[in-house]
């Protein structure tokens, strides 16, 4: 039976959870036997992935990707704020991307909270365009 | 200075505008393959909700699973890569309608596609929506006239009815349908015609014939065609029955053609198998049918209460070596009201239209046609059904007894009579006049071979010089006795001059 990357990845973790830390080594030999068994060994990096990502969900953690136009230092406040936003904690990745041209682009899982200036001129040419035509 | 309240102007739009701070929903492109993507995150995303790609691409939600979205791209789907954001846009999708549609060709998104400039319609329709429930709808009562002698008389069409045309290539289905819509000149219809996977070619040549003969000014074409992505031939006929929706929710009347329906069957194959849902019968998806019956249920007659709008629906189908038996054909003709069936062996006989019919039928249209056609018509079918009996005797020719052979001939010559060329519609009055002659034995003394060109003759006579019946057949729309024997005198002043 073939089994898949997420099927891979939930038992791994739960078996990893339920023994005692001086047993992990031994838990993940076991189940690098069962991937050259199985001729799964190909999934390796992607299991790994699915691991990271699904242990920080189990954790409540969060990432929270910031972009900004040009590298700033993110404020204490925003950071607290976003926490709390976040439920938990936020693992706060920070990207520059100059198209934005200003302020700052803030993503937590399939939520953005778009404040680019970028977007506000869009919105501005929009609103422009759409009452020359009214007019 | 001019300039300046320009500036001012400028200004104080600047000074007025609030920037919003938009929170949207967003997703990962997974992977993408031919026309479909596969998209994570999106997690509050509803069924057939459009989603944005960025750079002008739009796709649509359709499988809502466990961890992904699957969606269809409608645009250039080799502009989009893995890793994209895409953003949910919480609109259903949904075609902008109204009037300033008429004239125009726009594609499944009613985008404009002549070139005349955008088009700026504040109403939006949703392509799928629930069809008219019971309680709104009425019987069909008023016809679609469409000008060609056979369906009118014999395969009549109502408003608010389904009749599918079905037949094989090159045998004149997309004929009949343009004919039907160069004839709605001035009876108050908004007619859409809705290119499903066909040539450019062929739609630029459409587009320019019913332009030329003045037939745009009431028509919306959409335009789905063969070099773009099977998305949208998938979703054309839903937008073109949107905009027919419109004018019907406006108590108006819509005769919408969906050429062809097979095609976008093989469009929704295409999609499914690539979402990977199961493929069934000849590999199309299980709700193949639905895909069918959804649409084409969205035809309806309005009782008054509801405006009294009517939307017509024309879907034609392509069979192969004239096999109506085939999955698709089977479905569509369980769902219409009836099929005009046209056979290529008639077609190349030189019978054109080529409607074969005793394969057609029209289960409500009957009910809808005026009482002059139904009587003229009532003959026609009898003697029609009965030349098909005797035909197979036909061969041995004089050999038969004198009454057979009157049969034949009259056979023949109603067969000669239903012959009709393409962009020559022909009004109810004198469709009704003509058969009344063939009825009560007038064409009895002309050769078969000479009975079009007599019909020609004849329809020219009435407009010269006996206006006034045509007039009052179109009023009265019933055969009255005293109509009745002015069109005894007319057909034989008529006569006299005929040699």
């Amino acid at each position: 039976m073939k089994y898949s990357i997420q099927q891979y990845t939930t038992a791994l973790y739960e078996t990893i959870a339920e023994c005692k830390p001086d047993q992990h080594d031994k838990v993940i030999q076991n189940f690098i036997d069962i991937l050259k068994k199985n001729d799964d060994l190909h999934y390796y990096e992607k299991i790994v992935e699915a691991y990271e990502k699904y242990d920080k969900e189990q954790k409540g953690e969060k990432d929270v990707t910031i972009t900004t136009a040009t590298e700033t230092k993110v404020d204490k406040e925003l950071i607290t704020a976003l926490n709390q936003i976040a439920g938990h904690k936020a693992n706060i990745i920070q990207q520059t991307n100059p198209d934005i041209v200003g302020g700052m682009v803030i993503r937590v899982e399939d939520t953005l909270i778009d404040a680019s200036a970028k977007t506000q001129l869009d919105q501005l040419n929009k609103q422009m365009k759409s009452e020359e035509g009214k007019k | 200075m001019n300039t300046n309240p320009i500036i001012e102007q400028l200004k104080n739009q600047i000074k007025g505008f609030a920037p919003n701070i938009e929170v949207e929903k967003v997703g990962t492109v997974l992977e993408v393959s031919d026309g479909v993507a596969r998209v994570s995150g999106l997690s509050e995303v509803k069924s057939m909700e459009m989603l944005d790609f960025g750079n002008q691409i739009f796709g649509v939600a359709l499988n809502l699973e466990e961890h992904a979205v699957g969606a269809i791209i409608l645009d250039d789907y080799t502009q989009v890569n893995a890793g994209d954001t895409v953003k949910s846009t919480g609109r259903i999708l949904s075609v902008p309608v109204g009037e300033q549609l008429i004239g125009r060709v726009v594609d499944a998104l009613g985008k404009a596609k002549d070139g005349k400039g955008e088009i700026s319609s504040q109403t939006f329709y949703p392509i799928e929506k629930i069809a008219p429930g019971v309680i709104t709808r009425k019987s069909v009562s008023e016809p679609v006239q469409t000008g060609i002698k056979a369906i009118d008389t014999l395969i009549p069409i109502g408003r608010g009815q389904r009749e599918l045309i079905i037949g094989d290539r090159q045998t004149g289905k997309t004929a009949v349908a343009i004919d039907a819509i160069l004839n709605q000149k001035g009876q108050d219809m908004i007619c859409i015609y809705v290119a499903i996977g066909q040539k450019e070619g062929k739609i630029a040549k459409i587009v320019a014939e019913l332009e030329e003969r003045g037939a745009m000014e009431y028509t919306i074409v959409v335009s789905a065609s063969a070099s773009e992505p099977a998305a949208q031939s998938f979703i054309a006929p839903y937008s073109g029955c949107a905009m027919g929706e419109y004018f019907m929710d406006q108590g108006k009347d819509v005769l919408v053609v969906y050429d062809d329906l097979s095609k976008q069957a093989v469009a929704y194959r295409e999609i499914s198998l690539l979402l990977r849902r199961p493929p069934g019968r000849e590999a199309y998806p299980g709700d193949v049918f639905y895909l069918h019956s959804r649409l084409l249920e969205r035809s309806a007659r309005l009782n008054e209460d509801y405006g009294g709008g009517s939307l017509t629906a024309l879907p034609i189908i392509e069979t192969q070596a004239g096999d109506i038996s085939a999955y698709i054909p089977t479905n569509v003709i369980s769902i219409t009201d009836g099929q005009v069936f046209l056979e290529s062996d008639l077609f190349y006989k030189g019978i054109r239209p080529a409607i074969s019919v005793g394969s057609s039928v029209s289960r409500v249209g009957g009910a809808a046609q005026t009482k002059a056609t139904k009587k003229v018509a009532g003959k026609l079918k009898v003697a029609l059904a009965q030349y098909r009996e005797l035909e197979a005797f036909a061969q041995f020719g004089s050999d038969l007894d004198e009454a057979t052979q009157k049969q034949l001939a009259e056979g023949r010559r109603l067969t000669e009579l239903m012959k009709q060329a393409q962009y020559s519609p022909i009004s109810m009055e004198k469709q009704v006049a003509i058969l009344y002659a063939v009825n009560n034995g007038y064409l009895d003394d002309v050769e078969i071979e000479q009975t079009l060109e007599f019909e020609k003759q004849f329809y020219e006579y009435l407009e010269t010089s006996a206006k006034s019946v045509l007039e009052k057949i179109a009023k009265e729309k019933a055969l009255s006795d005293e109509l009745n024997t002015e069109l005894d005198q007319t057909i034989k002043a008529f006569k006299q001059t005929w040699s």
